[in-house]
């Protein structure tokens, strides 16, 4: 592609030559060359460089004459010629002097520094200090304080490079840090906004190059080099951010990103870096759970499983195939699918499992989504290199944090026009050049509008044409990405498919450039159990023990609450509080006579499980993800004292308690057999997994998009029901990983009702009401909150909340409620106020 | 002390730059009262009475044109740096499509200098009319003027007067019936000495933090706004009617080849009459300080900055030194914006560049880092050497201070505030050397004092 052609230039670096990019500052191939060139301000994120603490300065010299000033190299780009001397007396001079300077105020207690022995001021002041200051007079001391949740403020530390500013003004734009004042008597002050749970805050504590700001769940908590270092992926999204679980006497000490340039470049959000808090929480289980009539009883594991394999087997002798079903979330690795899958067919010989959560409102997948899923995909590379950018129905920030701010700051820089459509504005569109708001629900109304207008044939509602317009130049590229509207849809398989129909007409209108179309998937393995709960689509034969999966999520739950099944198996999945439809998975668990809840923490559905089995949380099992862009990365287990068993240990644990013995699986074989069955799935030393990854691309079929252009009608609240009801997908929310760390206690959540301010007056409603959302199933009463980004006519809420479950109201089908004030105070309701932890 | 306007009476008397009308006060001082009574509308066609911008916007001069004669008569910048003006203006980019803008640099914060505060007071037409010929000459329509925050009464006076130019049809959308609109905005500081720097003073403009900002892109390409942008001094701009006055000759008639022309001087210090005067070039310092009623009697001079506290030291030999960019660098020193601070023997050079080091640790933004540690560890060891606790090692590490900050700060504040320390332990070591000895002795006695008293 010609916009990414790189143009080189040839320059000498004390005597050698070196060949580096025209377009880059010379402190990054400089650095890339592995050439040391101390520095401290400058930071691969920040652009343009900022040039302040001048300990990059290297001498240059071009057309034979050299430069009277020492330069600062973060800021200067090279030429054709360039000479470069790093190692002359007066670099050498200047580093000594500029290092002094950085050191008077600094205090001198590396040893108590939680950035001690991965501090760059400890590091240069090796390589370039002197041993002995000189500084006699008074140092600049502050006391500390609170930045937000997580962090702390250690100012006396604080050196003043500004990068934690910079971060905040051209990165994530919270603008968290700020400078008061001026000169030496700078501060750096933190800015939290109220009632607003930070996003990206944690990466301060990366960017500061030394420890002024640390983490509060990680002070004092031991050195870098003191903890075992485990390579793992962000395990609340689909992005694949690549992170580090570090842990120390067995528990875990913090997550820092394993900085991925081509996932998540060193940009990870703050659930992906705090949420490990549940791994060392005495919530996360470790003993089973056996309930009766007669109250619960706590076993041990091993009971718990044979009592489970024994009760499993009898449901089997009964009834026989087919009548056990099997669940499990999107978080589950590979492996772990690849052996639930086998473990159905050969032992339950059932057809009825379903793995990751509903992506096709219960239905079976269709072959033209998963060819789109697979064709018509980019990498996050792509997304964020592409001109432009449309976001469909999808909060990338919330959805997809790592790669929401990769496209905001390349939106930001002007590098890449961000297009965004969605039923209700976000933090994620703020430099969109065109935002559209087309209410919830009429997402194929808008999706099917922009196809007719780009190719002039049929219908475009008057409020959809700018977008079309703006489609009609994207430049050299366009990354069409969709989320959780499209999940949350009636009828996703049919949007999917008018989705890759307006792929083809936006590439049609620009000269058949190239365009893509990527899904956010919900969860961290979702496209790795949309692979293995549905093998026989992607062509791997059956065989005698793997049976085709008998339909969707709503095949399985219908067959339970039928009573034809007669035992669930649920991994991992808090179908209860997620599954659109309540009602059904209610009377599914209901109607079945034994369900096996496996998982790490306790959640609602875990709760009305007969037989509750602890699991390994995500930190705890090894095995393969497959990320939104078919990444194929690796997740180690941490090293803890705490034992935890993976799915394949499970399963051997209920199938000799079933079978007398079982045919033990580690997570290698099964790694091998995933690789055997599946020719595509990369094939690499399972023990030494190259931690960036390896993209795949599964074997299918393309399947031709149908070309369909009539518009839906629009939707819209009703005389009885006036309000739409908006389900969104929040970064925080009720998954266990964050109810149980105790990191999060404090903050500010979203479990409120938002409305716009507009409506509120309507209602007659104030911040903070108790408010009962009502439709004709039933209702739910939760705090309203008011805000302007809520499209007016409809109400949000956060689609994950166990106080207050949405999918009380909501199903597939599109939901109004009528808004009423609610009396204070019921017990449910302080309870969740107490959850939401805001007000 | 004499009587009478300064300008008047030992002044060029230029009424091409400062008009002769400025006050009629009998004793040449300021009252508050007195700048209600300031004529400063200058009657039609009289030099300052925008008879050179009319003939700039009616004559259908094109913008090389105006640059041209700019650059013929050699004007330089006057707000420090001399660059060459005519050069400047050409740097903008002639084929850029969207907006550009003027923007004057009235923050004059440098301590020792007051020059564009009266021009802004006494003769601001002047300066608007200079803008409107800038403004042409660059291909801006509108023009910011950035002044000092502290300057009440000069924005005030400044508002006023360019209250009058819109009410003539000086300024507006067709400026004297041309259709070259151009358009005045007054703008102030709010008292920070970098804000005079000019990317600082954009970034200031802009509403952002005033911290200066990484060149290239230089403004002239790329400045307030992200627009092509020229900045120029006060005075620079209020001497370039005159260029369409008198001519280009008028200006390199005057001055020394590389120092054309005529420039205001602030004078202060130990003098008996200080004030500011427009003199040409090439003057020398002592008839400069002649005109400023010379030292008290049976003092004798110690030193002397001639630009600006930002400016090396000149030892008591300087008075025969001639005042042009060329002739002050070649002595050691710099004309910077022309703001001779005069101290005499009575001065304690230890305890001036001790408050001349407070101003620059006080004013330095805190980008960067020699800057901001340097500015306040020599500010620090000066507190300490004239608090008596000085030692002789101190000297060495204030020139290693200088050393870290010069050429390696961000932006030149720091080479400022390095330049008058390096220059005054150099130069006036001796001065240092007595202070610290004598605190030396005094702790020395003291100690023995305590000990016996024991
Ligand atoms: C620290 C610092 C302070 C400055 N302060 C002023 C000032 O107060 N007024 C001024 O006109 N120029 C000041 N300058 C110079 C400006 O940066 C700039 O060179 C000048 O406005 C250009 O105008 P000229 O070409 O007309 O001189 C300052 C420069 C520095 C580095
Ligand atoms: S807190 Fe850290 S990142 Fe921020 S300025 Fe200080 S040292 Fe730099
Ligand atoms: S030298 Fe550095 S700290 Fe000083 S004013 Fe300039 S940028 Fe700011
Ligand atoms: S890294 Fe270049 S100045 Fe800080």
């Amino acid at each position: 592609m010609a916009k990414h052609e790189i143009e080189w230039v040839n320059i000498e670096v004390d005597g050698v030559p070196l060949r580096v990019r025209k377009d880059r500052y010379l402190l990054w191939s400089l650095r890339e060359a592995y050439y040391d060139v101390p520095h401290f301000c400058a930071h691969k994120w920040l652009d343009p460089p900022f040039a302040g603490c001048r300990m990059c300065m290297v001498q240059i010299e071009t057309g034979g004459k050299m430069w009277p000033k020492l330069q600062t190299s973060c800021s200067t780009l090279p030429s054709e010629g360039m000479k470069v001397y790093l190692k002359t007396e007066p670099v050498v001079q200047a580093r000594k002097e500029e290092l002094e300077f950085h050191l008077l105020n600094h205090p001198l207690e590396c040893p108590v520094c939680d950035k001690g022995g991965e501090c760059m001021l400890q590091d240069q002041s090796m390589d370039h200090g002197v041993s002995a200051g000189r500084y006699i007079e008074e140092k600049r001391i502050r006391p500390d304080a609170i930045l937000n949740d997580y962090m702390r403020m250690n100012y006396k530390r604080c050196f003043h490079c500004k990068r934690c500013v910079h971060y905040g003004e051209n990165i994530d734009g919270a603008n968290l840090m700020k400078f008061v004042k001026r000169g030496a008597e700078t501060r750096i002050e933190s800015y939290p906004e109220p009632g607003e749970a930070p996003r990206f805050s944690g990466n301060l504590i990366d960017i500061c190059p030394v420890g002024a700001i640390t983490a509060r769940s990680y002070r004092f908590m031991g050195r870098p080099w003191e903890q075992e270092l485990r390579h793992s992926v962000g395990s609340f999204d689909s992005v694949g951010a690549n992170i580090w679980l570090c842990s120390r006497l067995g528990e875990m000490a913090r997550v820092i990103p394993h900085d991925n340039d081509q996932v998540e470049f060193g940009l990870i959000d703050d659930v992906t870096r705090f949420a490990y808090e549940c791994v060392n929480d005495p919530r996360l289980l470790s003993r089973a759970t056996l309930r009766s009539q007669g109250g619960s009883e706590q076993v041990s594991q091993g009971r718990g499983e044979s009592e489970a394999g024994r009760r499993l087997a009898a449901v089997l002798g009964e009834h026989g195939p087919d009548s056990i079903g099997v669940l499990a979330g999107s978080g589950l690795n590979s492996e772990e699918y690849l052996a639930l899958a086998k473990w159905c067919g050969s032992v339950l010989g059932s057809g009825y499992y379903h793995f990751g959560e509903s992506l096709f409102a219960g239905a079976a997948p269709s072959a033209a989504a998963l060819s789109s899923f697979v064709h018509e995909h980019p990498g996050i590379d792509e997304i964020v290199n592409a001109s432009t950018v449309l976001s469909l129905g999808c909060d990338l920030f919330e959805e997809a944090p790592a790669l929401g701010l990769r496209v905001d700051i390349a939106a930001r820089r002007k590098k890449l026009k961000l297009l965004s459509a969605r039923s209700h504005r976000s933090d994620a569109d703020r430099f969109a050049t065109l935002f559209v708001n087309y209410g919830y629900h009429n997402l194929l109304r808008l999706v099917r509008g922009l196809s007719n207008a780009l190719s002039g044939a049929g219908e475009c509602p008057e409020e959809f044409k700018p977008l079309a317009e703006q489609l009609r130049s994207i430049g050299d590229d366009c990354a069409v990405v969709y989320g959780q509207e499209v999940w949350q849809n009636a009828a996703p398989a049919e949007l999917i498919e008018a989705l890759s129909a307006l792929r083809s007409a936006i590439a049609a209108a620009n000269g058949g450039k190239p365009v893509w179309l990527s899904p956010v998937f919900p969860g961290v393995n979702s496209a790795g159990a949309l692979l293995l709960g549905n093998l026989s689509a992607f062509g791997v034969s059956a065989g005698s023990e793997l049976k085709p999966a008998a339909g969707g999520l709503k095949t399985l739950l219908e067959a339970a609450a039928s009573g034809k099944l007669r035992a669930l198996v649920i991994f991992d999945y808090d179908i209860l509080s997620t599954y659109p439809d309540r009602a059904l998975v209610r009377k599914a668990l209901d109607s079945v006579g034994l369900v096996v809840y496996c998982g790490p923490f306790e959640n609602p559905t875990s709760e009305a499980a007969h037989i509750q089995l602890p699991l390994g949380s995500f930190a705890q099992r090894e095995g393969t993800v497959v990320s939104m862009e078919w990444r194929v990365q690796k997740r180690e287990a941490a090293v803890l004292e705490i034992a935890a068993a993976d799915v394949a240990e499970v399963l051997n644990g209920l199938t000799t308690a079933m079978q007398g013995a079982a045919v033990a699986d580690t997570m290698q074989g099964l790694y091998l057999e995933l690789c055997e069955r599946l020719p595509q799935y990369p094939r690499e030393a399972f023990v030494d997994f190259p931690y960036e990854g390896r993209r795949m691309k599964p074997q299918l079929a393309e399947a031709a998009p149908a070309q369909r252009s009539e518009l839906p009608a629009e939707f819209k609240g009703s005389a009885d029901f006036p309000l739409v009801l908006v389900p969104k997908r929040f970064l925080y929310n009720d998954r266990a990983e964050i109810r149980c760390s105790p990191v999060f206690d404090q903050v500010a959540k979203p479990f409120h009702a938002f409305m716009n301010p507009q409506d509120m007056k309507v209602y007659n409603l104030a911040a903070g009401d108790q408010v009962e959302l009502q439709d004709d199933k039933g209702s739910s009463t939760l705090p309203i909150q008011s805000a302007s980004w809520v499209r007016p006519g409809s109400v949000v809420i956060n689609d994950y909340c166990i106080a207050a479950p949405v999918n009380v109201l909501a199903g597939f089908d599109p939901v109004r409620v009528r808004p009423r004030k609610a009396q204070p105070a019921k017990a449910g309701e302080a309870a969740l106020a107490s959850s939401g932890g805001a007000e | 002390m004499a009587k009478g306007n300064p300008i008047l009476q030992n002044g060029v008397k230029s009424e091409w730059i400062t008009p002769v009308t400025t006050l009629d006060n009998e004793h040449g001082i300021r009252h508050i009262e007195d700048y209600e009574k300031i004529a400063r509308y200058v009657p039609e066609g009289a030099p300052g009475g925008y008879r050179a911008a009319k003939k700039v916007l009616q004559s259908g001069m094109t913008a090389d044109d105006i640059i041209n004669a700019v650059k013929a008569s050699g004007i330089r910048g006057k707000g420090g740096a001399g660059f060459p003006t005519g050069l400047k203006w050409s740097f903008v980019p002639k084929d850029n499509p969207g907006p550009k803008y003027l923007v004057i640099n009235g923050d004059e914060s440098e301590p020792g200098t007051f020059k564009d505060r009266f021009i802004l007071e006494d003769c601001p037409h002047r300066l608007i009319e200079g803008c409107i010929i800038a403004a042409k000459a660059m291909g801006a329509h509108q023009v910011y003027t950035y002044i000092r925050g502290e300057f009440f009464d000069s924005i005030r006076l400044l508002k006023d007067a360019v209250n009058e130019a819109y009410a003539k049809g000086y300024l507006g959308d067709s400026p004297f019936g041309t259709d070259y609109p151009v358009h005045f905005a007054v703008h102030s500081g709010a008292g920070a000495y970098i804000c005079g720097e000019e990317t600082a003073l954009l970034s200031s403009l802009e509403g952002e933090r005033g911290h200066p900002k990484l060149k290239p892109p230089y403004p002239a390409v790329e400045g307030v706004f992200k627009k092509p942008t020229i900045i120029n001094n006060v005075e620079t701009i209020a001497g370039v009617p005159a260029v369409f006055d008198a001519g280009p000759e008028w200006f390199t008639a005057r001055g020394s080849e590389k120092s054309p022309g005529i420039k205001l001087v602030s004078v202060s210090g130990c003098v008996r009459n200080p004030g500011w005067w427009e003199v040409e070039y090439g003057i020398t310092i002592g008839e400069l300080l002649d005109m400023a009623g010379g030292l008290r009697p049976g003092r004798k001079l110690k030193a002397l900055i001639p630009g600006g506290s930002s400016c090396p030291l000149m030892k008591s030999d300087c008075p025969p030194v001639k005042f042009t960019y060329e002739d002050v660098q070649a002595a050691g020193s710099m004309l910077g914006c022309a703001a001779m601070i005069v101290l005499d023997d009575s001065v304690d050079i230890v305890k001036a560049m001790g408050s001349i080091s407070h101003f620059y640790a006080h004013e330095s933004c805190g980008k960067c880092t020699p800057c901001r540690e340097g500015t306040r560890w020599f500010r620090q060891i000066h507190d300490r050497i004239v608090a008596g606790g000085g030692r002789m090692e101190d000297l060495d590490t204030l020139i290693d201070i200088c050393d870290g900050i010069e050429t390696k700060s961000f932006c030149p504040l720091g080479d400022a505030a390095a330049w008058p320390v390096r220059s005054a332990v150099t130069r006036f070591r001796e001065d240092y050397e007595a202070h610290i000895r004598r605190s030396m002795e005094a702790r020395a006695a003291g100690e023995t004092a305590a000990v016996t008293a024991h």
